[in-house]
């Protein structure tokens, strides 16, 4: 099936007046959520998940949509006006977006992110339609090895190319692997990690996970150690100039090369959206004739990187939809729910569910398009969102997290698991270890545990068929050079000094830059 | 936000960070623990003669090679970076009677969500988690608890068709 047929089939699928409830419920609640200062996208996904548990998957999936660019949209509020991006995709635009809002251009601020999400979220979107069947049909044709190349790939550049430290990303990464490990083993059936426990068989639940690491763990720390309870926010202010003609002008481009940057980078398993902000903002500064502004709230440094992350967000599900194989929290996110309906993402999938697919796919961009008409007229509403107290948003961040986690199976071991699992995610924050490498080491661990064994299993036990494929070679020389362009962006990064090697050095350089 | 850093202290003498030694210490039990749970699988019957055994030894072999490194680097100084959260957190002092309260708070709902039903127990871990993040309204925030948690009961059981603990309140 080409993608046009694809797209039209999903149309007719999330074109009807129930579809499109859905759609819109699931666009609301995902910027409602997703617009709360800590909260990104993949938790959003997690904590909303029990809502779909009574409904048919195609509704579900349509939701999904909705949540899933509705939580998008959502992160960059918050970081234009609070300067807490809720994920790392979101910090490069928490940069100049909230130095603008500062200066009271806050509105022209929510209004480039706003369209430019819009933009390339439609581009990607529709380049995601057009390039899925394509990549199926590459896709059929991979071996186990293969699969287990690109999946090495997705671990090493999710743990060593994001965040601070690699080291740190590593060691989350294979904390990951290890939950996954537990339970039984899916060919021998014998137990691994299981220590006697009963309940252990089953392995540990990945919505469990999920909502320990990022929702318990945030409250933990800060319950922990918060310095003010409350949330030092930006106004809009009454009367504030929307974008201008100049705005428009020096926005346009940016989106374009945002999209152009942001959705190649989610196609391949670069390691999440941080890069391609990061590349987006480094190009539109060097673009640009007026190289002092950035950093002190350019248009084009909220424009090109939102741009950026948004087709990033889309570039994702081509792996995810296609192969099966998550390269961010949030695709990571998007698979387990997937397994809740009990649906394996793979080549197969647009064949066998391709209702359930193109009618996701179809709803993205419908959902892009209520998004984009929720958000410019009523940012203000949104805006209101953000002056809930800090400590009634926490609690319940908290509410909610063990209700979803209660929910799924109705079981209070489950909630004893969530808060062993988020006392972890909150010594993870506390010593600088990132959450999305653990995240997805224990989803992707044990699909890439299948293929791997049955690699060997094919050849007869010999290590080298790992690398008996061109492909396989392509794609670990890749990585390498991944690797090693990865360390030099990092350092040069650090050289430039505005923008240091790290999400988390950003806002405090930025700070920084202020303060002199 | 740069007033709110205390005055940089006189780099004297680094304080032994026992946290990160502690952490790199049980990742290296965590690694070891994976590492014999690897070896002491039974022998593999399939093609390959490689079974369950195999991947928890290289995640074991893995991962007590990374806290070894991890290790290095903290001997040599270079520590962690805290997460930035909402860019007010200072690591430096723990406030454990908060952190008690949020972790007292998920113990009561484990210990009372069958038997007290889940509008009461949601309320009173809405009610802890707010004390402990500076809410000091005390009726105010029971109220919302409350509120909160009724419609949220009434969402899921009457909406969502999801079950959730009735207790002794019996709606």
């Amino acid at each position: 099936m080409s993608g046009l047929e694809g797209l039209l089939q999903g149309l007719s699928v999330a074109v009807t007046p129930q579809a499109l409830l859905f759609a819109l419920l699931g666009t609301v609640v995902g910027t409602l959520i997703g617009v709360l200062p800590g909260i990104g996208p993949a938790l959003t996904i997690a904590l909303l998940l029990p809502l779909t548990y009574g409904l048919e998957p195609e509704l579900a999936f349509i939701m999904f949509a909705g949540i899933y660019y509705g939580a998008m949209y959502g992160g960059s509020t918050t970081s234009i006006l609070l300067k807490t991006p809720g994920e790392s995709g979101s910090v490069i635009t928490a940069i100049d977006g909230n130095k603008m809002a500062r200066r009271g251009r806050g509105a022209a601020a929510l209004a480039t992110a706003a369209i430019g999400s819009f933009v390339a979220g439609t581009i990607a979107t529709l380049l995601l339609a057009f390039f899925a069947p394509w990549m199926v049909g590459v896709a059929v044709k991979l071996g186990a090895q293969d699969y287990f190349a690109l999946m090495v790939v997705a671990f090493l550049s999710v743990s060593a190319l994001v965040g601070s430290s690699p080291l740190r990303g590593m060691i989350s990464m294979c904390l990951g692997l290890v939950i996954g490990l537990v339970g039984i083993d899916f060919q021998s059936g014998q137990q691994r990690l299981v220590f006697g426990q009963v309940s252990l068989l089953d392995g540990i639940d990945t919505v469990v996970l999920i909502v320990a690491l990022f929702a318990v763990g945030e409250v933990l720390y800060v319950a922990a150690h918060q310095v003010s309870s409350h949330f030092d926010m930006l106004h809009l202010g009454k009367g504030t100039k929307w974008m201008t003609r100049e705005d428009w002008a020096r926005s346009w481009r940016p989106w374009l090369r945002g999209t152009g940057v942001g959705f190649p980078l989610g196609v391949i398993p670069a390691g999440g959206s941080e890069i391609p902000t990061f590349l987006s903002y480094a190009m539109e500064r060097r673009l640009s004739k007026r190289k002092e502004e950035f950093g002190e709230g350019a248009i084009e440094g909220v424009a090109g990187p939102e741009a950026a992350n948004n087709a990033n967000a889309a570039g994702t599900l081509v792996p995810l939809l296609t192969l099966g194989i998550p390269t961010s929290a949030t695709a990571a996110v998007i698979l387990v729910a997937f397994q809740q309906y009990g649906i394996q993402p793979g080549p197969q999938l647009l064949d066998t569910q391709s209702a359930l697919v193109w009618g996701l796919i179809a709803s993205l961009l419908i959902a892009n398009i209520i998004l984009l008409a929720l958000n410019l007229p009523l940012v203000g509403l949104w805006v209101k969102i953000l002056e809930i107290p800090k400590p009634y948003l926490f609690a319940a961040i908290m509410t909610f997290a063990l209700l979803g986690t209660y929910a799924v199976n109705g079981s209070t071991y489950d909630v004893a698991l969530l808060l062993v699992l988020g006392a972890i995610g909150y010594l993870m924050r506390r010593f600088g270890f990132s959450i999305s490498p653990m995240v997805v080491g224990a989803i992707l661990g044990p699909l890439a545990e299948v293929q791997l064994r049955r690699a060997l299993d094919i050849a007869g036990g010999d290590v080298l068929t790992l690398v008996s494929t061109p492909f396989t070679v392509v794609v670990y020389l890749t990585l390498a050079a991944m690797l090693v362009g990865g360390y030099l962006l990092r350092r040069r990064a650090a050289r430039e000094g505005v923008l240091a090697s790290a999400g988390e050095h950003e806002v405090d350089h930025a700070d920084e830059a202020r303060g002199q | 936000m740069t007033a709110e850093f205390a005055p940089a202290e006189v780099p004297q003498r680094r304080p032994i960070p026992w946290g990160e030694w502690v952490i790199a210490v049980a990742l290296l039990g965590i690694g070891v623990v994976v590492l014999l749970d690897g070896l002491h699988q039974a022998a593999s019957t399939s093609a390959s003669g490689v079974g369950a055994g195999f991947v928890p030894k290289v995640v074991g072999v893995l991962l007590i090679a990374l806290s070894l490194a991890l290790m290095v680097q903290v001997a040599r100084g270079s520590l962690g970076e805290p997460d930035e959260a909402e860019g007010d957190v200072d690591v430096r002092r723990t406030r454990w009677v908060p952190l008690a309260v949020c972790v007292a708070a998920t113990l009561v709902f484990i210990v009372g969500v069958e038997p007290l039903g889940y509008v009461i127990v949601s309320s009173i871990v809405f009610w802890l988690t707010a004390w402990a993040v500076g809410a000091r309204h005390v009726v105010h925030t029971a109220v919302i608890g409350v509120v909160l948690s009724v419609v949220v009961y009434l969402a899921f059981t009457r909406l969502l068709d999801i079950s959730l603990p009735a207790g002794v309140l019996g709606f």
